[in-house]
């Protein structure tokens, strides 16, 4: 997938609680909710901790990021976004910049990334198929 | 295992919760749903033939994520299976319950509409900031 329709990254860049599934070990499903944001046309999230969302794309690239978009009063069903994606880990320091630049749309403008600068991983998601109810889903 | 107090209260509020299923091919399918509590476990309702429903027959384990509405750093994370179908005057009032507290009114069908309740294998709720 190449672009992602304009109205999702808007949607994304406003700092929506994305709820990340992965695939355990045994192979049950897994949920966390993480903070995301683009790099181009890919999603990324960074972690500052080998964390089992990590472990589990390491075995099992393949995921989904689902989050809301905002209330709509009187809707009976809410717009969200469904992305299937293939994910991909990169170790390093980039990790902490990343939250520090998210932590800016997710808590305050001037707010610092209170954890100190340090190793950790970026996860980059190629988005494969956008799902959901809204302008990006199709049908 | 019994919901902790804190983690029923996410899903007793009209949050929407995310429900995590795998698919035939063992990749994961994610959609929001309405969710509630009946018989002490997290309950939500779904046609019988949708996907996520589909994905409970083969396979009933299921995660779910449920952030606060108003203070969304505060969450519950849940994993568990789908223990219990429930059919027909037993599962249309648990649908009409959840629908009350997220719209106002009962559920709009009378067909089409099944509840599962899932019995939860580890349960956490987290606030943050």
């Amino acid at each position: 997938m190449s672009e992602l329709p304009p109205e999702l990254r808007d949607l994304i860049e406003s700092g929506p609680m994305a709820h990340l599934t992965t695939i355990n070990a045994d192979g049950s499903p897994q949920v966390s909710v993480i903070w995301i944001g683009l790099d181009g046309d890919d999603v990324v999230s960074g972690h500052l901790g080998w964390y089992v969302k990590l472990r589990n794309i390491d075995r099992d690239p393949r995921v989904v990021l689902s989050f809301d978009a905002p209330r709509q009063p009187g809707a009976f069903m809410n717009e969200y976004a469904a992305l299937r994606a293939h994910a991909t880990i990169t170790p390093g320091e980039e990790a902490w910049d990343l939250l520090n630049r998210l932590v800016k749309v997710y808590v305050s403008p001037d707010t610092e990334f209170p954890a100190p600068r340090g190793p950790g991983f970026v996860v980059r998601y190629s988005v494969e198929r956008i799902g959901g109810k809204g302008p990006w889903a199709a049908g | 295992m019994e919901l902790p107090e804190d983690v029923r209260a996410l899903f007793e509020a009209p949050n929407y919760a995310h429900l995590a299923t795998v698919r035939p091919d063992g990749g994961p399918h994610t959609v929001p749903v309405w969710v509630g509590i009946a018989d002490g476990k997290i309950a939500f309702l779904t046609s019988p033939d949708s996907r996520k429903a589909r994905n409970i027959a083969a396979d009933p384990r299921v995660a779910i994520s449920v952030t606060d509405r108003g203070q969304p750093f505060t969450m519950a994370q849940v994993r568990g299976r789908v223990a219990t179908r429930l059919d027909g005057d037993e599962a249309w009032t648990i649908i009409d319950e959840i629908s009350r507290k997220y719209t106002g009114q009962p559920y709009p069908l009378r067909t089409d509409r099944v509840v599962f309740l899932v019995e939860a294998d580890h349960a956490h709720a987290n606030a943050f900031g």
